[in-house]
């Protein structure tokens, strides 16, 4: 239980770092060379930045969110020796919509990699 | 000898871009075509064409974003600000079609989302694209070092123009790509998506050709006048040879030579644009020598460049030739 509270750790100790890198340098940001103030672009206004800013926010949480969603539901997954994986979804919803790459990707790893993606028939089609 | 600094930078940023164009731009494609994928294991195969090269393709755009900021501040100090956006737009269609990836061969219900992913975010990266070529040959407004427009200059008709043009073009090599990679129903299908993509480009880069004719009377100067004409008459020459070729390889039976085609094409296109918009790197008004960092700036940066540029090429040609050959229906993501 401790080692699963800790594992924000890392990350909050990167942003912190960052943050006090980034604030300590103020009002520079060339230290002793440039000031923020006179670096800013003039064509850029607070509502670009505004603008972008939100943008960011709402596709990283978005991405890392269903990253984290994917990640657990792998986590769920169990292998078995033969190589063939169950995935345990709540009852009455059908299993068909499995995917059948494989590989050894990050995110493949509970991936039944030795099934075909096509059917033979069209294999055998597109080969002729 | 420092002269020649500037040259050589600006010879390497034109071929990381050309190299960007032509390499993101067949992945970028096949993602463009993915959407009209006759079935389900088709666009399984398409997107097993592309995964083992997209992501070492990106590395052109970041030799270029670099390079320019080393060896040309000024230039980078104006467009990248202009730009806000469209790099904005295109950041972020390259990081759904990035994750896509990974994330459609987790088994579950949302692959179609993620290949919906991968679909639009290819779409938004090229548009944002081909907005950006349209912003660069229409020129940034540029008072004495900065740029004095506003972040959503880019919401003009030309540079939107410019962004649909691009995505038939990516959408081209793309079908050029797939005709190499894949296999009989598939590679039919892959043709008649580059003939038709042929037309809508064709179509594009005379309406861009056109406009820069009617609105840059200075690019007319450049092409007609006397002694350039001897040199330059080849380019629209070869432009037109390249897209009969492309046309002819789309429609007979080769497999090599539409990809090939359709990327000399995109070369001469390129050349001919470089040569309207010489000398300047920040059009119309700033040219490559008052954009250009001090000589000593250029020879530092040069040497580590000297060294690094070998060892991209030859580990992305051995990618593509360990990766070589047809992509089989068993060899999903990652084999």
């Amino acid at each position: 239980l401790l080692g699963v509270c800790c594992a924000p750790i890392g990350f909050i100790a990167v942003i912190a770092g960052w943050t006090v890198t980034e604030t300590g340098r103020q009002p520079w940001v060339v230290y002793g060379m440039l000031r923020t103030a006179d670096a800013v672009s003039p064509s850029l206004t607070a509502t670009d930045v505004a603008i972008s800013l939100t943008v960011y926010v709402l596709i990283y949480s978005f991405v890392f969110g269903s990253g984290l969603i994917l990640l657990l539901r792998l986590m769920r997954t169990i292998p078995d020796p033969h190589g063939e994986v169950q995935i345990k979804t709540p009852a009455g919803e059908s299993d068909d919509s499995v995917t059948l790459l494989g590989g050894n990707r990050p995110l493949a790893a509970g991936t039944r990699s030795q099934d075909p993606v096509v059917p033979d028939s069209l294999v055998a089609g597109a080969k002729s | 000898m420092t002269a020649y600094f500037t040259l050589i930078w600006i010879t390497i940023i034109g071929v990381a871009v050309l190299m960007y164009v032509v390499l993101d731009g067949f992945d970028l494609g096949v993602g463009i075509l993915s959407r009209k994928a006759p079935s389900r294991e088709d666009r399984h195969l398409m997107i097993a064409c592309v995964s083992p090269f997209w992501d070492g393709n990106e590395t052109w755009l970041i030799l270029v974003a670099i390079g320019l900021l080393a060896a040309f501040p000024l230039a980078f100090a104006i467009i990248v600000p202009a730009l806000y956006f469209p790099v904005l737009l295109m950041l972020m269609g390259l990081m759904f079609r990035g994750v896509a990836f990974e994330y459609r061969s987790v088994p579950g219900k949302h692959v179609e989302f993620w290949d919906g992913a991968f679909f639009s975010g290819s779409l938004v990266a090229a548009f944002a694209q081909g907005i950006m070529l349209g912003m660069f040959v229409e020129g940034f407004t540029v008072t004495g070092r900065e740029f004095t427009g506003t972040s959503f200059d880019w919401v003009a008709p030309f540079p939107l123009i410019a962004g649909v043009a691009l995505v038939f073009g990516y959408a081209l090599l793309g079908a050029g790509w797939l005709v190499l990679k894949t296999e009989g129903a598939l590679q039919h299908w892959a043709r008649e998506c580059g003939r038709r993509m042929l037309t809508f480009v064709l179509a594009f880069i005379f309406i861009v050709t056109l406009y820069m004719l009617i609105h840059q009377p200075q690019v007319i100067g450049r092409w007609v006048s006397f002694p350039h004409i001897f040199f330059l008459w080849p380019i629209p020459l070869g432009a037109a040879l390249a897209a009969w070729w492309v046309w002819r390889s789309f429609s007979n039976l080769h497999e090599i030579q539409p990809f090939i085609a359709t990327i000399v094409l995109f070369a001469i296109s390129f050349l001919g644009l470089a040569v309207s918009l010489w000398p300047n790197i920040v059009p119309p008004s700033i040219d490559l020598w008052s954009a250009a960092a001090s000589p000593g700036s250029q020879a530092f940066l040069l040497v580590g460049t000297a060294l690094l540029l070998p060892i991209i090429l030859a580990y992305t040609a051995w990618s593509y030739w360990v990766f070589r050959g047809k992509v089989q229906a068993e060899s999903g993501y990652g084999h």
